[in-house]
């Protein structure tokens, strides 16, 4: 496969691939972000996809502003996910992240040079690996009647409260709702650590992300986990047949599950 | 920046409001104190007794006055700006 790119060109970097994948299948047709054909830069074993790049479109300066810009945003950011996408359903894929753009090719050669032992091992760990994501939510009403009817230090507490005097039972009934909301947190971590063990056999990594607030998700319950899993594309169907075992076993605590994927593997492309 | 409206009929509305929140802060300040004190063991059950009629008497009061003056819950705060909000 050849690319031509104009002296001046900046290469936008999509990803890198392993060269010996190309031997079964070439690089689809794919019209790069800056509307120039994508094409392949092989280096050793390693072939990084790229695209060239207007060098004003693409400057530092203005990604910056345009990152505010949130039409141009959307419509780059999905353009390079879907690239992405198509590379990761043909070839074992190191994804990079959007708008990863280098001056010259030179400087892209130079950094494959560098980081090649690294590189080479994180796409052979990537080898048949794909990332799926599983968000669980839980209705916080339910979850707190779960507490204060179930949990035993909470029950304790209730069943003491009541043999009080009035003005200790003021304060401990203060120390009660206090007692729930630790007791909540401390239960939602331990269902947490159940799960996961429960899917320990069936992914090869796992990195929790931050939990989004309502305010994104636009629910009416709380994420109270998000996280990331790297797993064998074989294993995919056991996984998502414990989520639904383990969906219906936490239901009656308020939880749901929400699986989305096979993703590239985004969140494990990173050097740890 | 809270500003209390010249306006004479509603001078005394915004003025409670403005008192009742220090009060709330004061309030919640002393039920705080009052809970790090039991945690620590620090109280007899007689102090206790003592503190939590004490601290229920001044929610009473609290419900009371804000029922008097037409204030909410969420009434009872002061917007500090780049702070955020007192309560």
């Amino acid at each position: 496969m050849t690319h031509i790119t104009a002296e001046t060109d900046f290469l936008y970097l999509y990803g890198i691939i392993l060269a010996k994948e190309l031997k079964d299948a070439e690089i689809p047709a794919i019209i790069g972000i800056d509307q120039k054909r994508a094409s392949v830069i092989p280096y050793k074993e390693l072939a990084a996809v790229i695209t060239p790049v207007n060098p004003l479109n693409f400057s530092q300066q203005y990604i910056d502003q345009q990152l505010k810009n949130t039409e141009w945003l959307k419509e780059k950011a999905f353009h390079h996910h879907e690239c992405i996408s198509v590379l990761y359903s043909q070839f074992t894929v190191l994804p990079m992240s959007f708008c990863t753009i280098f001056q010259k090719e030179e400087n892209l050669k130079s950094l494959l040079h560098e980081q090649y032992d690294v590189i080479l091992q994180k796409l052979n760990a990537l080898k048949n690996m794909q990332e799926m994501n599983v968000k669980i939510y839980c209705n916080p009403e339910q979850a707190f009647s779960y507490v204060v009817n179930q949990n035993r230090a909470v029950l304790e507490l209730r069943e003491n409260i009541v043999t009080m005097p009035k003005g200790k039972q003021f304060i401990m009934k203060k120390k009660l709702n206090q007692l729930i909301a630790s007791q909540l947190e401390e239960e939602q971590s331990g269902w947490w650590h159940r799960i996961e063990q429960e899917l320990q056999l069936l992914f090869v990594e796992s990195k929790l992300r931050k939990n989004w607030g309502r305010e994104i998700t636009e629910r009416s319950d709380d994420m109270i986990v998000n996280c990331d899993f790297l797993l064998d594309k074989k294993k995919t169907e056991s996984f998502l047949n414990k989520i639904l075992e383990l969906e219906h076993e936490y239901a009656e605590l308020g939880c749901t599950f929400e699986v989305s994927g096979p993703w590239p593997p985004y969140h494990f492309s990173k050097e740890k | 920046m809270e500003r209390l409206p010249i306006d004479s009929n509603q001078v005394e509305q915004g003025l409670a409001k403005l008192v009742l929140t220090i009060i709330e802060l004061l309030r919640q300040l002393m039920e705080r104190q009052a809970m790090r004190r039991v945690e620590n063991d620090s109280l007899t059950d007689e102090q206790m007794e003592e503190l939590g009629l004490t601290l229920m008497r001044l929610e009473e009061k609290m419900e009371e006055l804000k029922l008097v003056f037409g204030l909410e819950n969420e009434d009872l705060n002061i917007e500090l700006g780049p702070l955020g909000k007192l309560l």
